[in-house]
């Protein structure tokens, strides 16, 4: 059943791009509804005065994590066809850790 | 204005929504890529050649392409729209400089430049930000999205402490 795009070989045509400003459209209205757009929520994490933005990432990293697999395992989604980026583990840590004092920097 | 939502429901609907965004498109959603786009797009208006010739943004380029033509361009202009929807329907809409009580504004700008261009550079090292690895590559399980989520509390702690007088 899906990707339904990719599925339909519709990958970067008008349909597929309408639907990424409707999905980011609902992410960027579910960011700031969460406080998400506030940098001092996000550097909240950091002098643990305000753990908003873990409590939000990591309960959405659960929820769509059970949703992907139990689909997978009802045969709706073939994650197979998901993008996943290549693991490139020692640019991923030095790339997190110099986000991660970027974050605090900057608040974003 | 009005109250933020209750975080682990708001993670909730998170969630749902990165699900469904797998299962319509099989992609999930990103931030710095939309950046990364629109500024390799403005600077080629001034150094084409510069741009197309580049290891890294060349692909952008290539055979012709307009780089800003992409999927998480567009669903950065998406992201843009709806968290000002959010700001306006919550009545939280207001141009302001947000920081800590201690640090001047002028300061806080300096930081908010500099942490910038950190961010900017480690995305695209690492290929994502906190939505495109963090968010999206850890529901996926991917062990070097975990990697680099993890990595990045290391590197924001081990600064929060120089960095106190900006935030507390």
């Amino acid at each position: 059943m899906g990707p339904i795009i990719k599925l339909a070989g519709m990958v970067n045509s008008p349909v597929d791009f309408f639907l990424a400003v409707c999905i980011g459209f609902f992410f960027g209205f579910v960011l700031e509804s969460a406080g998400l757009a506030n940098c001092r929520k996000i550097a909240g994490v950091f002098y643990f005065y305000d753990v908003t933005v873990v409590k939000v990432m990591f309960t959405g990293i659960v929820t769509c994590m059970l949703l992907l697999y139990a689909s997978s395992a009802l045969g709706v989604l073939d994650l197979s066809l998901i993008f996943v980026p290549d693991t490139f583990i020692y640019s991923y840590v030095l790339a997190g850790f110099i986000l991660g004092v970027g974050m605090v920097m900057g608040g974003y | 204005m009005k109250d933020y939502w209750q975080p682990y429901l708001a993670g909730v609907a998170l969630g749902v929504l990165l699900f469904f965004s797998f299962l319509i498109c099989g992609k999930g959603v990103g931030g710095s890529s939309f950046f990364a786009r629109l500024m390799a797009y403005l600077a080629h208006t001034v150094a084409p050649s510069h741009l197309e010739n580049s290891a890294y943004f060349g692909r952008y380029f290539a055979g012709g392409k307009n780089p800003l033509n992409y999927w998480l361009v567009y669903l950065g202009c998406g992201t843009f729209l709806g968290g000002l929807a959010s700001a306006f329907i919550h009545d939280r809409f207001r141009i302001t400089i947000d920081k800590g009580r201690r640090i001047s504004p002028g300061a806080r700008l300096i930081f908010a430049l500099a942490g910038g261009i950190f961010v900017g550079f480690a995305s695209r090292l690492g290929l994502g930000c906190t939505s495109g690895q963090g968010l999206v590559g850890a529901s996926m399980l991917s062990v070097g999205s975990w990697a680099f989520l993890f990595s990045v509390f290391l590197g924001g702690y081990a600064v929060a402490y120089i960095m106190r007088e900006g935030w507390i």
